[in-house]
């Protein structure tokens, strides 16, 4: 019987009608949510992006301070915005969108932690990374919310199950691992953190009760690589060529139509967790408002 | 056929020796490390610990000093003796004693410890480093584990480590360690507890079990498939039943278990003994980076 498709589009929309609420309350005591993101240059993809951003922040009736700076900018004007929206109360979340161009490439890491920890909404900076880790109350990346709320809403429950990830790399699988690895509500699992080159992966990969890919290879998860049952979250991104229309498409690591023949549920790509990771970047940004007006 | 027994105090005993001999390279260029310990109130287990402090920066040539801090005092002063430690030039570890006493935040005065400086690793920044890879102060009860694995020839690379047991202080440290794409690490990392209903089939599949719950005796023979390689970081208290005396013992029910492990750590003289030497590892590393 095939698998339930898990629908990240719906979920995201669930989710903004929520924080809409969220949003309205807040204006009762006089707060706005407001984010803050950096955009240097005119990248294509950045440009696209932050226009996302811009949208759902408007719908869910979140403030947003769009700095934009030229191309050229230097790193002591990149780091002087940094600083001013650090230090300006109406502002609840920055980021910065990736990648900066060339000439200030080597200052990312130090532009991203001068975020101010409190207003990191992307999670990225290393003092986020060790609160969540240690199950204290942080910002954590979009992909890692994303995943755990599409697995809680559509019903499915961590606790005692046995969690795989692959690969345990920074933006996804250790994040998503912060998340499901505490002793807490709807967590509580035991977790599995493989690599690329972890040897025999497919002797891992048949216990997963949850299975959490994100390799960027097309067809990487194979039917004989699961167990019957298992929850499949993929948030692989491959660009591939449709064999029969030769036109290009985007596929997930997972082998959809093999797999989903034995999974319980899978979440697709496209429609999957992609959709949903604008709105985490919301409720991100909504959270931070809530925790600075002392709320939670 | 018994289990190869790994001898802890001689694997400290190694990292000591080493370490002396950086003490005296650094000594040529006019540093001597500095560990600095806060002890806020008198915690009888914290006295102790300072003790054992005391003996092995003697031991091993770190210079060590207490700052010793009225029970009652408020938040903002401890703040103020941290800072005043991260900015002094001679201090290069700070370690903050604990639990402290109730009317303190213990969150704060950690995140107030210079990274730098932090040889503990409690500082959730050191944490966050250390999950994502980069440099940064280990905590010592996992770091020795680390040290212990490689030093004794069961390097964890390209193995399935199974840990049970996910506390802050050793256990997701142990994780945030194991699985970076180091020497060293490199490892697939398995984390469950003592309240995992199927344990027993996942900590069957280890090539590395490392038990670190506090439960004493809690990893049996049955739980183990021939040929583990087994770290008991438990610490126990228990009467023995031929004294009544309390005696130390781990979580592994040594005895059952190193018939059927390829190797396994003692409880005493296991991880514990690499544990209080991995301090002056950071205590000297942190000295070592004034020279670069």
């Amino acid at each position: 019987m095939p698998a339930k498709i898990l629908d990240g589009r719906k979920i995201s929309a669930e989710i903004r009608e929520e924080l809409k609420g969220d949003a309205r309350r807040l204006l009762e005591r006089g707060i706005v949510p407001g984010l803050a993101g950096i955009l240097v240059g005119e990248d294509p993809g950045s440009v696209t992006y932050v226009g996302l951003k811009k949208k759902a922040c408007e719908e869910i009736g979140i403030t947003e301070f769009m700095c934009k700076l030229p191309e050229k900018v230097t790193e002591s004007e990149l780091f002087s915005n940094i600083e001013r929206l650090n230090k300006d109360p109406l502002v609840h979340g920055i980021f910065i969108q990736l990648p900066l161009p060339k000439h200030l490439s080597s200052c990312e890491d130090k532009a991203l932690a001068a975020i101010s920890p409190l207003k990191d909404v992307d999670g990225f900076h290393a003092e986020n990374v060790g609160k969540a880790w240690l199950g204290q109350s942080a910002f954590v990346p979009a992909v890692a919310i994303a995943l755990h709320e599409m697995l809680i809403r559509s019903g499915y429950k961590a606790k005692d199950k046995e969690v795989v990830i692959v690969p345990a790399d920074n933006m996804t699988g250790k994040p998503f691992a912060s998340i499901i690895v505490q002793d807490k509500e709807n967590a509580s699992a035991n977790v599995t953190l493989c690599h690329l080159t972890t040897p025999n992966l497919a002797s891992y990969t048949r216990r997963a009760d949850i299975l959490v890919v994100a390799v960027n290879r097309p067809k990487f998860i194979t039917a004989d690589m699961v167990k019957e049952g298992v929850i499949v979250l993929d948030f692989g991104s491959n660009f591939v060529e449709d064999p029969v229309t030769k036109k290009r498409k985007t596929v997930g690591d997972v082998d959809f139509d093999a797999v989903k023949e034995k999974a319980e549920a899978i979440s697709p790509v496209p429609g999957g967790v992609g959709p949903m990771l604008v709105t985490m970047l919301m409720a991100s940004t909504v959270w931070s408002a809530k925790r600075s007006a002392g709320i939670i | 056929m018994t289990a190869e027994i790994i001898d802890g105090r001689k694997i400290a005993a190694e990292i000591q020796a080493e370490l002396k001999q950086r003490i005296q390279r650094l000594a040529t260029k006019g540093i001597s490390p500095k560990l600095v310990t806060i002890l806020v109130g008198e915690d009888p287990a914290s006295l102790s610990y300072l003790r054992g402090i005391g003996r092995i920066c003697g031991e091993v040539g770190v210079l060590t000093e207490t700052a010793k801090l009225p029970a009652n005092i408020v938040q903002s002063d401890l703040l103020i003796k941290i800072d005043e430690l991260n900015k002094d030039t001679k201090v290069h570890g700070i370690l903050l004693f604990l639990p402290l006493p109730k009317q303190l935040n213990t969150l704060e005065a950690e995140s107030a410890i210079s990274p730098l400086k932090d040889v503990d690793g409690t500082n959730p920044i050191s944490a966050g480093k250390m999950l994502l890879g980069e440099e940064t102060f280990f905590p010592s009860t996992p770091f020795g584990v680390q040290e212990l694995l490689v030093r004794s020839g069961h390097s964890p690379e390209g193995k399935h480590v199974v840990i049970v047991g996910r506390s802050n202080i050793v256990g997701k440290p142990l994780i945030g360690i194991l699985v970076q794409k180091q020497k060293g690490a490199n490892a697939t990392v398995t984390v469950c507890h003592t309240g995992t209903k199927n344990i027993a089939e996942i900590t069957q599949q280890a090539d590395i079990l490392i038990a670190a719950m506090g439960k004493a005796k809690a990893i049996t023979a049955d739980m183990v498939r021939p040929g583990t390689i087994v770290i008991d970081v438990g610490v126990n208290f228990i009467p023995d039943p031929v004294t009544g005396k309390n005696k130390q013992v781990g979580d592994v029910d040594f005895e059952a278990v190193k018939e059927k492990a390829a190797a396994i750590t003692p409880v005493p003289g296991g991880t514990g003994a690499v544990t209080s030497v991995m301090l002056m590892v950071n205590t000297v590393r942190a000295a070592e980076a004034l020279t670069r």
